[in-house]
């Protein structure tokens, strides 16, 4: 009886606690997420310290060394790729005032498509109704906001410092870190958390370096589309589109809707819009059915429901942060609660099991 | 792999290779090359425990196996309501609960740590993605296995045979 109360206390306390946590995780998004992104890119890069370390080399100095590399192939890259960039952007602010134009035109032909249209159905009443805004208007609210957004760049400048600075300790001494965890454990619950630590780490080191790939394919295959169809700035938009497909549903729908924008910005013909979508659609059951099993594998298995409302919860909770990181932080809900049912099976299973 | 002196110097880790070095007196590695065996050791976590902690107990459907790296580990089994019968005393550089690597069923012994102990914990399932990635380490670690549960079993043949003997003797008197 006073066993079952403790349990009952401890039990309460422990779930108190981890609500805490959560809470104040979520409270302190803001500070929590470059500490969090350089985890992650630990977690990423870790498994080429591990070739090396179990080569019987200095984690500490293969780290150091790795950084180095990764600072040139940094380096190389920007001064391969930045000049391009930047040619892409000049090259849309240059007719930037020709393309507004166009779309102004196309916006006002709209409008007064849709108005008579519904003067027909309402009659003069439509005229106070339909409203589009002028695309200058737009291009003006969005210089308004640019002291924001240069505070915006400053932000993520420093989180361009602090993420590679968290991910070198947790590169250098993550392996002591988790050797703390176990001992801080008590002995009989040691191998109930090795259980689900391997298995998070299974799972969660699957999905993400999944994903990374994934995010390079789906980039790539549609650089290589646009290209193709003779879009502008189809480096720009593939990037764009592999990097929004770490958020699932997202690379299509909303890199779809930037090519098309852009190819109407360009004023390309109606079938290279078609095209966009075409290869949308393309490279959506490409993703699907060949990088995401092959690529990605079965490492979360989360049903179509699950995910979308993991997402649109993680969203609300800690914005884009909370999209990226919901599916992750779902699948590993998931395998805790696996390993909490499989206990359970087998505690009913061996219950009155005579040990042999 | 061999390295320049100047290099082991910058970049060597002395307690992997300590590791390495415990490891390869233990049967249950035999004839595993050096970096199957860093795979294997860097699979597995490690804890120190006091003496009088549980490791796992009678029952418990087994996780994982145990490699103790110093100390002192008891092997005991309930015998009636309350009385323990102590099976076997395990000592620096042997294994024990190894049967979960074969089957997940409920252990048949409980572990009490009789001095400090410094175990290596290595769990079946990533031992089993372990395989599946180099099916040589699973071809060799079930042989050294199998060898040691046919010594296992030869031993337990012969108490089985010598209490026969003295039940006979015991009953002709």
């Amino acid at each position: 009886m006073i066993e079952t109360e403790g349990r009952f206390w401890r039990s309460t306390f422990s779930l108190l606690a981890l609500a805490l946590a959560l809470y104040v995780l979520v409270k302190a998004t803001a500070v929590v997420v470059p500490f969090f992104l350089g985890l992650t890119l630990a977690y990423l890069v870790h498994p080429l310290v591990y070739r090396f370390a179990a080569m019987g080399l200095r984690r500490d100095r293969v780290v150091i060394v790795l950084y180095v590399v990764m600072l040139a192939v940094i380096l190389v890259a920007a001064a391969l790729l930045v000049p391009k960039l930047v040619h892409e952007l000049s090259e849309v602010l240059r007719t930037l005032p020709e393309q507004t134009e166009t779309l102004n035109r196309i916006l006002t032909q709209l409008s007064a498509d849709a108005q008579s249209m519904l003067r027909r159905v309402i009659g003069a009443r439509a005229d106070s109704i339909v409203i589009v805004p002028k695309v200058d208007h737009l291009i003006e609210m969005a210089m308004a906001k640019v002291p924001n957004n240069i505070m915006s760049v400053a932000e993520i400048g420093l989180w361009a410092l602090l993420i590679p600075f968290v991910a070198f300790f947790g590169l250098t001494q993550g392996r002591r870190w988790i050797d703390d965890l176990f001992q801080l454990t008590p002995a009989r619950h040691v191998e109930g958390l090795l259980a689900v630590f391997e298995e998070v780490h299974v799972t969660l080191g699957g999905y993400i370096r999944g994903q990374i790939l994934d995010a390079l394919c789906v980039g790539f295959v549609t650089t290589v589309g646009l290209w193709l169809l003779g879009v502008n700035g189809a480096l720009t938009l593939g990037c764009i589109t592999g990097m929004l497909n770490v958020v699932p549903f997202m690379a299509p729908i909303v890199g779809g809707s930037l090519a098309l924008l852009a190819a109407m910005f360009q004023g390309q013909a109606s079938s290279v819009l078609i095209g966009i979508v075409g290869l949308y659609i393309f490279v959506r059951l490409l993703d699907d059915f060949v990088f995401m099993p092959f690529v990605v594998g079965s490492s979360v298995h989360l049903h179509p429901m699950a995910m979308l409302f993991a997402i649109l919860a993680g969203y609300e909770v800690a914005g884009l942060f909370g999209l990226v990181f919901s599916v992750p932080i779902a699948a590993v809900v998931k395998v805790l609660l696996s390993i909490l049912v499989r206990a359970r099976t087998q505690r009913l299973q061996f219950q009155g099991h005579v040990v042999t | 792999m061999i390295f320049p002196k100047w290099f082991k110097k910058i970049f060597n880790d002395e307690h992997h290779w300590d590791e390495i070095a415990f490891f390869r007196t233990m049967s249950l590695f035999d004839g595993l090359r050096t970096s199957q065996l860093s795979r294997i050791i860097m699979a597995m976590q490690k804890r120190v425990y006091q003496p009088g902690e549980v490791i796992f107990e009678e029952g418990q459907v087994g996780k994982a196996v145990f490699i103790l790296r110093y100390g002192q580990v008891e092997l005991t089994r309930k015998v009636g309501a309350d009385a323990t019968r102590t099976l076997a005393v395990i000592e620096k550089g042997h294994v024990f609960g190894e049967m979960a690597l074969l089957e997940q069923m409920p252990r048949t012994a409980t572990a009490r740590v009789a001095e400090e102990s410094q175990i290596y914990l290595l769990y079946t399932a990533t031992l089993d993605s372990l395989v599946m990635d180099e099916p040589a380490i699973g071809a060799r670690l079930m042989r050294n296995m199998a060898i040691m549960l046919s010594s296992m079993l030869r031993k337990a043949n012969l108490d089985l045979e010598k209490y026969m003997v003295g039940k006979d003797k015991g009953g002709a008197a």
